[in-house]
Parts: structure tokens; sequence; C-alpha cells
């Protein structure tokens, strides 16, 4: 404690939050700029190319380590820290600088990880709870909103993994991960404590309502930790930036088996380099929507083996081959869908622009023609599919009400809500107009 | 910048005595005067309370629209899947597939059937047939290197996989017991992460195979027993097909470069193929097509010769090739030969074994021959 006295007022700050974030890369903001010091400047210097530099750390001190990059292009300097492999703390001023303040306070608002950075990733990341010779999982990808956990044998894990984009792997500290999966796979590994897991049950249950197994339909206990540990660290990494999660469920059923050499062999989504082309997912690809696109690469994957499951898509796509008419109409429709699931991301995160909720009017408005579209289509498939879409009338008309069609990006300096929508707004601007044109 | 009354240079002696100087540019100046700037105050301020209301109201939608988007994601999930079956639709009838009848059990019949991957990228692709039963559930391929048989196993792989996902296929007719399993044992590069030999790689997927598969599984094997010596191999990939076909009775394709494998064909539940291959002047020309029955030869040569390779190298191949057609035998004899010793009758035996021209005699002759040799040998036996 003596010697974090004859540390400057901001370094001891610095240090009591570092310390919570030692597995971090802290980006420590100072007014325009976010610095680094000590070894994470050394480290920052080097893997973004930028001078370092040193500072003063207080009275009868050596001066430490230093290098930082300007507030406004943050972003770009972000991703390659995180793209190394690195996880960022970004720690921001919560409060204004003004005289007579000491030192203005400081908050990690977020830490950006390889799996949890969905504005510019659309990779996501796994835990995984070993029991004996089982492996139970669960999937976590922000950007677009999946969440759900499942299990596999031993001799399965390869395969199962190389049906996810992941660049992390959660697990409790002492589970032992194959080596073949370290080997075959990228990724970047996170080691828990119990104590971490407790506080994810509690989470679990308390904030998604899970508070049993069996309300997932299992009995297994591991499932619920398997979600547990990825919610929690998304959780405490994301904080408020944390956008919106689907309900977690388990993803099973009865599906061909397809591992993970036969995955890599027939080239099913990924050609022997990894990319998608000569590939059968580049081969039959005729989506329209990310959406349609990531569905379609979850069905070559998991091809059906129940007959009545096949016999439904079967009649299905038949009704549309029979359909033209509807066909090009569902195909106007989907021409112009956005990433829903992305603008989901984007907006339920605190990194939307009002743009964005144009976006999602639109979007919304064209799930309502869906709609129409669908009540003219018969088979069982589509039944259920029209069962299952939700009323979304409310949104538009509250969107549509509030804010003007052609939006600015910024949020606080006007321009942002239609005429009419509020009387007390509508009084001040119309007096602006008087007294300018006086 | 505000709210200022800004006066030329030469006008600047018309400017009144309440006229305040704000900013002097090079060409003109700005005034303001006490009344023009009690409005900039009150626009200013107007300006602040009505951004900051504007922001609050955005903020209130923001929070009504986080309170629907649990039903966005859920019709975004329809979305998705609407657009999979347009998808699926589209190359169905783009592609013209079509669309497949299930059976139970194993019998499967895919009448020109077609690799959707190689189809994309080849400008005249050969469909194939493939026909499952019980009495031909292991189907052993031969034919030389290029000849297409990855590409025809592998098309039988996803003709299932496409059929069980959405049920069309590239073909046109099919008919087929759904597949529990899709297990391969395929050669490739892709396991040097691994940094396991390719040998003891192979073995590891060919254990992942027999242990996994069923009597419903469908099996594809590219050259299996490759990585080690051929008596090896041969015994291996032998073994293995003979315990898929007879014990576990799954479907299999196998493609490989042993004829000896063939021999497994006159066993009930295996059936010989090979990639039809028509000689065509000093080279060959593939059809792409399978074909009944084993395929004798490998073109090597002819493929080198195809490649490019120059003449003299070629040439040179066709040299040794013959030499080690003929090579096993000979060298047995030579060596006893050698071994004789000084006896002029094992001696002339010998001789004459060596200078034998086989492949000018009549099987008949051959017979002939044998017999005469026999009763030679039975003379010298107490020497031997």
């Amino acid at each position: 404690m003596e010697e974090r006295e004859t540390l400057t007022p901001m370094l001891a700050q610095y240090h009591s939050l570092k310390e919570k974030y030692k597995d971090c890369i802290l980006l420590f903001r100072l007014g325009d700029f976010y610095e680094m010091f000590y070894e994470d400047a050394k480290i920052g210097s080097k893997v973004l190319g930028i001078a370092l530099t040193s500072r003063p750390a207080g009275k009868g001190r050596e001066r430490i380590p230093m290098c930082g990059v300007p507030y406004h292009s943050v972003q770009s300097y972000l991703q390659r820290l995180v793209m190394k492999g690195y996880k960022v703390a970004l720690c921001e001023q919560l409060e204004e600088a003004s005289k007579g303040k000491k030192i203005v306070r400081r908050e990690v608002v977020r830490v950006i990880t390889p799996g949890t950075y969905f504005e510019r990733s659309s990779e996501g990341l796994l835990s995984l709870i070993r029991k004996g010779k089982r492996f139970f999982l669960a999937y976590v990808n922000l950007a677009t909103g999946d969440f759900w956990t499942f299990s596999c044998k031993e001799d399965e894990l390869l395969g199962e993994l190389s049906k996810y984009n992941f660049k992390e792997i959660l697990t409790l500290k002492g589970t032992e991960v194959p080596e073949e999966v370290s080997k075959l796979f990228e990724f970047y590994l996170t080691e828990l404590d119990w104590e971490f897991l407790r506080e994810g049950l509690e989470r679990i249950k308390g904030e998604k309502g899970i508070v049993s197994p069996r309300v997932l339909g299992v009995e297994e206990e591991e499932y619920l930790m398997a979600l547990a540990l990825a919610y929690n660290y998304v959780k405490k990494t994301q904080k408020d930036f944390l956008p919106f999660l689907r309900k977690p469920k388990v993803f099973r059923g009865k599906f061909m088996r397809i591992d993970y050499r036969a995955q890599r062999s027939l080239e099913l989504v990924k050609n022997q380099e990894g990319r998608e082309n000569y590939t059968l997912l580049w081969a039959i690809n005729r989506t329209l929507t990310p959406m349609g696109k990531r569905l379609l690469k979850i069905k070559i994957l998991n091809p059906l083996l129940d007959l009545r499951e096949i016999e439904k898509v079967k009649s299905s796509v038949k009704e549309l081959l029979r359909r033209r008419d509807l066909r090009l109409e569902l195909e106007r429709v989907l021409k112009e869908m956005p990433d829903l699931d992305r603008l989901i991301s984007r907006i339920s995160s605190n990194i939307s622009t009002p743009r964005d909720f144009i976006l999602l009017k639109n979007s919304l408005k064209g799930i309502k023609k869906v709609g129409k579209i669908l009540k003219n289509l018969s088979s069982e498939r589509f039944r259920e599919l029209l069962n299952s879409l939700e009323e979304v009338g409310d949104l538009i008309e509250v969107i549509e009400k509030v804010l003007v069609e052609e939006p600015p990006i910024h949020l606080k300096e006007g321009g942002l809500v239609k005429e009419g929508t509020h009387k007390e707004l509508d009084l001040m601007r119309e007096r602006i107009r008087e007294l300018e044109g006086r | 910048m505000g709210y200022f009354i800004e006066v030329t240079k030469p006008n600047l002696k018309l400017v009144p005595k309440y006229f305040k100087r704000r900013q002097t540019l090079s060409s003109s100046e700005r005034f303001t005067t006490d009344y023009l700037k009690s409005l900039e105050e009150e626009i200013t301020t107007l300006r602040e309370r009505s951004n900051h209301l504007e922001y609050e109201l955005f903020c209130n939608l923001r929070e009504r629209v986080l309170e629907g988007l649990e039903r966005v994601a859920k019709n975004s999930l329809v979305l998705a899947e609407l657009d999979f079956l347009l998808g699926m639709s589209k190359v169905v009838e783009e592609k013209n597939w079509c669309e497949v009848e299930f059976t139970e059990g194993i019998d499967t019949l895919i009448e020109e059937g077609r690799n959707p991957i190689m189809e994309e990228t080849i400008r005249d692709f050969v469909p194939n047939d493939t026909r499952f039963s019980e009495e031909e559930r292991v189907l052993i391929i031969t034919g030389p290197n290029m000849a297409g048989k990855s590409s025809y196993i592998r098309q039988v792989a996803l003709i299932f996989l496409l059929a069980q996902m959405c049920g069309f296929a590239p073909a046109r007719k099919v008919r087929l017991g759904v597949a529990d399993a899709l297990l391969t044992r395929i050669g490739s590069g892709d396991y040097l992460p691994l940094g396991i030999s390719t040998f003891l790689n192979e073995m590891l997927d060919v254990s992942n195979v027999i242990n996994n598969a069923t009597k419903k599984s469908l099996v594809i094997l590219d050259e299996i027993g490759r990585g080690t010596s051929t008596y090896d191999g041969i015994s291996i990939a032998k073994a293995v097909l003979e315990y898929l076909g007879e014990r576990v009775g799954c479907r299999v394709l196998c493609a490989t470069h042993f004829l000896e494998l063939t021999e497994l064909g006159k066993k009930r539940g295996f059936k010989n193929y090979h990639m039809g291959v028509e000689r065509d002047g000093g080279g060959v020309r593939f059809l792409y097509r399978l074909v009944e029955g084993v395929g004798r030869e490998s073109f090597g040569i002819e493929v080198a010769k195809m490649a490019g390779i120059p003449q003299e190298v070629v040439k040179k191949a066709e040299e040794h090739l013959r030499r080690l057609r003929e090579g096993n035998t000979i060298r047995v004899l030579e060596e006893a030969y050698q071994r004789s010793g000084e006896d002029e009758e094992i001696k002339e035996v010998l001789r004459e074994l060596l200078s034998l021209q086989i492949e000018r005699m009549t099987p008949l002759e051959a017979l002939i021959y044998l017999a005469k040799l026999k009763e030679k040998v039975l003379g010298l036996k107490t020497k031997l």
C-alpha cells in the first residue's frame, strides 16, 4: 500500500482497475486517447506498430512505458488486438473532467475477446463441460443471438466442433480438453473456476428462468452448467453492451452422423483451405438472406433420419415448385431483407444508430408480406411457419410514428423525431423557426 | 457559428454605433447587436432543449422496440427457414434434381446420379448409376487414376446427404434407404496438423469407420491400405472390406488400385466395378462411366504421356514396366540357379524354365509342359 501512495492518483486508479483485468490489455481512457501502460504498452506498440513512449509515475519513481491510440479510431486498433488473440478491456471516463475534482471516475465498460467481438466478427464461442466420456457444450454467438446447448460422445466431439464457427472455448479449471481438439482447431482457451460457474447458474436461473434442466426437456445438470459458463462469461465481459440472446434450448434430434473426417473430405461447407468455394454449400446455395445461408449450412451438416421429417421438407419444396407466382413474391421480399439477426444484435446492444431502426421497420413490413404469402401455401411445414410468425404491427407503428424516414447517425443533435409526434417538441421547433425568421 | 450581420469593407462607414464587432475577415467584418444576441441565446437554449427531448423520445422508442425483439428474433427464424426452402426449390428446378423415394432397409437405386460440386466445374459431366441391395452391398471400384473413381464415390455420398436433407437429389431417379451415418476414409493431406504418420492416420480413420458403422451406414473408402507396404495394404483393405460387408452388412463404396481386392467380388454381397477407359491411339480416353467388372490395366504410363512427361522418360518407364512384370518369377528362378551349385541336371531344368516364353503358349501347351516338367523334377527329387 505504501508503494501505491507514491504513484500519481491516475496511475493508482489504473492499478486498481488492472488488478481486476489481469488477463486483458487494458485500454485506459485519458481525454482523447486510450492509453496502455507497462507490459500492455509493450505488447500494444508491437502488435499495433505504434510508438512506445514513457511517462512519469510519481515522486522518486522511474518512468513507465506507455503508448496510446486516439479514441475516434479505437475500433481498428481493437480489431487488430482481438484478432491476434488478446482480450481487451475498454476503460472509459464516466464523468466530465471538471475543476476542483482531483480525478474523474473510470470504469471498464466492456471486455472484448476473440469470441465476443460481435460488431466486427461472426465468430462465437463454445463452453465445454466434460463428464467422463461425454461432453456437454453450449454455443453463443453474439452477432446472431444464437444460444443453445448440446452434448456428444467423445468420438463425436471433433465432428460437432467442426460444425461451429468459434474462436474461443471456455472450460472449468482442470477439464481435460482432448489433444486433437487443440491441434485441429484454432481457438483461445479460457479456464474458469467453480465460483464463476456457481454465479452463472444463479444468473441463468434468475435471468433466463431456467431453474432446472427439465425446463429444457433434459435430465442432465451438465447442459445447464455449459449454458451457465457461457452466459456468465458474455454477461461479465459485455456488461451493458450484451446484445439480445435467444432463449436457450437444447439442440438435439436424429441426424445423419457426419464426423469430422467426412465433413472435411467431402468438402461440405469448407474446402481443404478452410474456404467456401468448391464446397457443397457453394454449389447448392441459392438463399437470398444471410439467415437463410446460415441455416442451409446447419441443414447440410445435419441431414435428417426421420422419414416424416424429410417428407415434410420435400412436400414444401414441391409446393414451391408448383407455385411459381408465390415464389417470385417471396423472392422479392427476401431480396430486400437485411441480416435481421445482426440487426437485432446491434439494436439490443449499445451500438445501434437511428438508421438501424428504420431498417428494422422496413424488415418488419417485409415480414408482414411474408405472412400474407404464407397464407396461400398449404403444406404442413408452411402451416407451422405461419403459426410461429409473431405479430409485429405495433413495432412498425411505433417506429413510424416517432422516427423520420432518413434520420441522422448522431443521436444527440436533433432531427430524429417526426413532426407531430410530441406537442412540446413541435412548439419549440416552431419558436426556433419563428425566431430565425426575424 | 451563430447569428451575425456581415458588412463588406466599403460599407463599413454606414455601420451604426450600436453594432458590436464580433469578427474581422479579409474583406468584411461581422457585427452583432444586443437584440440579435438575445435572439441567439434563446435559439441556442431551445435547440439544446429540443435536442435533448428528441434524444429522450428516441430512448423511449428504443425501450419499446427492445421489448419486442424476442418476437422479431422468432420471425427471423421463420424467414431463414423460408429462405432455405425457397433456395432448395430453386436449385432443384435449375439443376433438374429429382424427387427421392425412400425405402426401408438398404436397397438403393440411383439412376444417372451427378456430383453436384463437379457438375458446377466440368462442362460435360457424365452421370452414373448406383445400385445397392443385400446381394450387392460392397462395391469395389477399380480403374486408373484420374478416371473419376473418387469423384464417383463422393457423388454417392452427397446424393444421400441431399436426399436426407431435402428429399431431392441430383439424379434422374433415386430410391434409397436412409443412411444413419456417412463414414469416410478418404486420403488427403488434411491431417498434417496432427503430425502423425499417414498410415497411422489412415488406420485411425479406418478404426473410426469400423467402430461406428451400422447396417444402415454408408461407408466411403478411397484407396485404403496405401500408406504401408503393398502386401500389408492389400491384406488390411481386404480384411476391412470383409468385416464391413459380412459382419456389419452396411453399404460400402471402395475405390482402389489393388486389383487383388476384386477377388472379393466372387463373394455374396460384393460386386466389382471399374471406371471405363478406352485406348485411343498411343494414349487413353477416360469415359467417366462406371462399368461392371474389373478394370485390368492401370494406364499409369498413358496418363504420364497425357500429362506431358517427355517421350524419353515415358519410353524408359515402359521398359521398366516390362521388366518388372517379368521380374518376380525370373528373379526367383535366377536365385535358384545361383544356389543350385554344380549340378548340371538341375541347372538344365532351370535354364529351360528361364527361357520359356509363356505368353506364346496356349493353355493346353502350358499344361502339357507342366506335366513333363513335373516328371523331370520327380526324377531329380533326391538331389533337391
